[in-house]
């Protein structure tokens, strides 16, 4: 009896009793979702099918989000300040940051994003445009936040620097919103989300400020005189307390920041306008706001920040059918300038949006020539300087 | 797919195994479905490729009856066909892994692009099934094995999923017995089903985190030291991270393997031996690896006469030509074969000094042994000469590179706990004190060993679920060759 593996028995019996328990709680959730991706099968993607269920058995496993949230508390509990193989970590106020070791794109590469920059300049001024590119703000930025020591938080503040220095060797026009953050005295929250990349929209909206008291100082533009549209009482900013859970939360989990569910801003015009958006005519709520983004659901698939604007999309074309003689502005985009946009629509007759890694050489100088702007705007963050977003005018150099 | 997946974990593996044991009453229905399974777990990662798998069945198993025919009749016949399976596996090997490899040295030497490169993905697993299949002709010829004429079973032994992707090799003459017949075991059973889930702890907790860490360093490294300084503090945590990371990813395979052997009633030979102990290269090799030692040794190193040869120059040519072919047995690259040639260089050397004979110094011989590995891992994970010169310029501070940085002392901090384990368990002190604690005399003592025993691997499970659930790196090392 003393020989006998008693607890191999035990153990045996423990590993198979849970293996066909999880196995079968899992398939109860998969085998529908496994139904639909099967009857999605064509001779075009069928070999991927494999991948897609994978996929799909590793997106329907039984507690799957409360598996993530376990192993989130377990690193915090180890004491661990980076999840997922560096793909977050925390800073010193629990505010989720990605990581990056080293730029994918060279430093050297923004002397020639600026030279693309540049061309486009020229090229909307040639159509009697005016140009300001956007350098939206990355959220962690020792301004206002304090990181461990050692770990490499998101370094791409360098790279918007030296793109911002070229800019000013051109002669391109911009805004620098790290500084504007900077000189408002906000503090991180109400700046930003602890779990995702993104402003909040209370922050877009003093984007908006800036963005119009800039064009009115260098353009003459004349936007919003009487200040109606830059002024926040005009609208009705509801706080959905404890509801939203940004990109980086849904992936590393809340517990590993020892978070909760964050407040999010819901900004609503209280003066409507007729909009059309793609096609689609309504006011606010039934084109460029979706509530749809702000039901109750799974919060780990949910993405409020898609209130405004759906998030982003190859191309959106938005018409204010109040203001037909207002500017016609192009905007060259990501994510960031989503709810900027919203806060910009009663000023403009019209606001075409491209996103960025779909502003092809092709795409933005068929458009810039035929669109008939008075402004033309390139809004990125810092992550989003790298050739996937700088793919207009790649082969024409300015002279010298 | 892989074993450390939930595809695998909680569909592939309840099914077979539920429909293995229904079929309990018939071992010729359980081969065959073991065989279905391990086709079908191969088509998985290799939808195409599996049907080269599925050839090597048949020409093996067709030119195996020809070899069993003739090896009594008409030994010279029996050769002539031994060395067709030879030729046709080392071909279907070349062809798929070594041919763009060589025909890029014939544009080299001629110094112009001659021949096309051909770009071929190398199939899963293909340097060890087709090792397995010419041990089975070779075993069948020398009269150590029966010749196998049942097709499903032959494919059995050549495809069975355990050992199919990553070994440990099987040769033939081992696993004969199993496939024609086994019985249930508890004891073996529930053994297997230990050690299957040892391994998955060890390749999930320790390797795939560890990877992490290293593939990072490494990618810094290949950056070179103009963009990004490693500090020499990073480079040793990557060198002895690469060390822990490849015994932990490949021993938890094996582990895996063994362990579903068992499960299924097989029994698969040990394939590492805590070789992070040896006290010299030659041991090392004795307890890293071992069923591919073993396979070169029976059928490279002994037909060429072994070190059983009166002139001391052809034990050299023999150890040269070994040692050449498992460097280029782990892969088509110049850094491959110079790890083997530089494994070879200290196995003659120490089989020349008489190294392990010597009584003394242990300690000074652990030291060697393993510095002389780890800087051969250095060697084996730079994936160009280039990576191995700067990696090790930034392991000794001559890059101009600092001692240490904040970075460094970062990646210590948040692996430590991962780090240190894996040092230790690479040492057999686990084992020993579980068997020290089991043997002891007091009931209490053995009953809260195996409770504990319980309750870690227990923990150890339900963590690497997590781990596996929220998904994350899964890298395995030895899928490559």
């Amino acid at each position: 009896m003393k020989n006998r593996k008693i607890e191999n028995y035990i153990f045996s019996v423990i590993f198979f009793v849970a293996m066909f328990a999880f196995a079968i709680l899992s398939a109860l959730q998969t085998v529908p979702e496994l139904k639909k991706v099967l009857e999605d099968v064509t001779e075009e993607n069928k070999s991927e099918l494999v991948n897609s269920v994978d996929t799909c058995i590793n997106e329907n496993v039984y507690m799957r989000y409360e598996c993530v949230e376990m192993y989130g508390t377990l690193n915090r509990l180890l004491g661990k300040k980076e999840i997922n193989g560096f793909d977050y970590a925390v800073d010193k106020n629990g505010s989720y940051n990605s990581v990056n070791f080293w730029l994918l794109t060279e430093l050297d590469a923004a002397q020639r994003y600026a030279q693309q920059l540049l061309m486009l300049k020229e090229e909307a001024e040639d159509e009697g445009a005016e140009f300001v590119f956007l350098a939206f703000p990355n959220k962690y930025n020792e301004k206002w936040c304090e990181g461990y020591e050692g770990i490499p938080y998101n370094g791409y503040n360098e790279m918007m620097d030296q793109l911002l220095l070229w800019n000013r060797r051109y002669g391109i026009n911009y805004i620098d919103y790290r500084e504007m953050l900077a000189n408002k005295g906000l503090s991180f929250e109400e700046m930003f989300y602890r779990t995702d990349h993104h402003w909040n929209a209370m922050t877009a909206f003093y984007a908006f400020e800036e963005l119009v008291g800039y064009m009115n100082e260098k353009f003459d533009a004349e936007l919003d005189s009487d200040g109606y549209y830059r002024d926040i009482r005009n609208y009705n900013v509801e706080i959905l307390e404890k509801s939203f859970l940004g990109s980086s939360g849904r992936k590393a989990g809340i517990a590993f920041g020892n978070q909760e569910l964050e407040d999010f801003h819901k900004i609503v015009p209280k003066f409507n306008r007729s909009i059309t958006l793609n096609g689609k005519t309504g006011g606010y709520l039934d084109t460029v706001l979706l509530e749809k983004r702000l039901e109750k659901g799974i919060i780990y698939e949910s993405d409020m920040y898609s209130f405004y604007m759906d998030g982003v999309s190859a191309k959106e074309i938005i018409i204010n059918n109040d203001n037909l003689d207002g500017p016609k502005i192009l905007f060259i985009r990501d994510s960031y300038a989503s709810p900027l946009i919203v806060d910009m629509i009663p000023l403009c007759s019209q606001i075409d949006c491209i996103w960025g890694k779909y502003a092809t050489d092709e795409v933005v100088k068929d458009i810039v020539n035929k669109g008939n702007y008075d402004y033309v705007l390139v809004g990125y963050y810092t992550e989003n300087l790298n050739d996937e977003f700088f793919q207009f005018y790649v082969n024409d150099y300015p002279e010298e | 797919m892989v074993f450390s997946s939930l595809t695998f974990l909680l569909y592939f593996l309840p099914i077979t195994i539920s429909v293995y044991f229904l079929l309990g009453f018939s071992i010729k229905l359980q081969n065959t479905w073991l065989l279905i399974a391990s086709l079908f777990f191969y088509a998985w990662g290799e939808p195409v490729y599996v049907l080269i798998l599925i050839a090597s069945v048949i020409i093996n198993y067709i030119l195996g009856l020809f070899i069993g025919k003739y090896k009594d009749k008409n030994k010279s016949v029996a050769k002539v066909f031994m060395v067709i399976d030879v030729v046709v596996n080392i071909s279907i090997l070349f062809v798929f892994k070594y041919m763009g490899f060589f025909v890029g040295i014939i544009n080299g030497i001629i110094g112009f692009e001659l021949l096309v490169v051909p770009q071929i993905v190398l199939p899963i697993g293909i340097s060890f099934f087709t090792f397995q299949a010419l041990s089975y002709a070779v075993d069948v010829y020398r009269g150590d094995a029966n010749v196998q004429k049942n097709p499903f079973y032959m494919g059995l032994y050549v495809a069975f999923f355990p050992q199919l992707v990553a070994g440990p090799i099987v040769r033939y003459k081992t696993i004969a017995e199993y496939i024609n017949s086994r019985k249930f075991n508890i004891d073996t059973f529930s053994d297997g089903v230990c050690r299957f889930a040892v391994g998955l702890i060890k390749k999930v907790l320790i390797s795939n985190t560890i990877a992490v860490v290293v593939d990072k360093i490494y990618l810094l490294t290949e950056t070179g030291a103009d963009l990004y300084s490693v500090s020499v503090v990073m480079a040793w945590t990557g060198a002895i991270g690469y060390m822990l990371q490849i015994y932990y990813d490949f021993s938890a395979y094996s582990d895996m393997a063994i362990g579903l052997g068992k499960v299924f009633g097989f029994e698969f030979e040990e394939n590492f031996n805590y070789p992070y102990i040896s006290k010299g290269i030659g041991e090392f090799w004795r307890r890293w690896h071992i069923s591919l030692g073993t396979w070169f040794k029976e059928y490279v190193y002994f037909p060429l006469g072994g070190s059983r040869v009166d002139n001391q120059d052809f034990m050299v040519r023999n150890t040269f030509i070994v040692w050449f072919l498992t460097g280029l047995w782990h892969g088509a690259s110049w850094t491959f074969i110079l790890w083997g040639l530089y494994n070879m260089i200290f196995i003659l050397v120490e089989r020349l000094l008489g190294f392990e004979k010597w009584k003394n110094y242990f300690g000074l011989k652990y030291l060697y042994s393993n510095l002389i590995v780890l800087f051969g891992w250095v060697l084996f994970r730079a994936e160009s000469l280039y990576v191995m010169r700067e990696f090790f310029a930034n392991m000794f501070g001559v890059n101009g590179n600092k001692f240490v940085d904040a970075t460094s002392i970062m990646i210590l901090k948040e692996y430590w706990m991962v780090y240190i384990p894996a040092i230790i368990f690479s040492a057999p002190i686990a084992k020993m004190l579980r068997t020290k604690l089991l043997n002891h005399d007091r009931l209490i003592v053995r009953g809260t060993c195996k409770v504990a025993y319980v309750l870690l691997l227990a923990l150890g499970i339900t963590v690497t679920m997590l781990c596996l659930i929220r998904g994350g790196y899964n890298p395995f090392i030895y899928f490559n060759f």
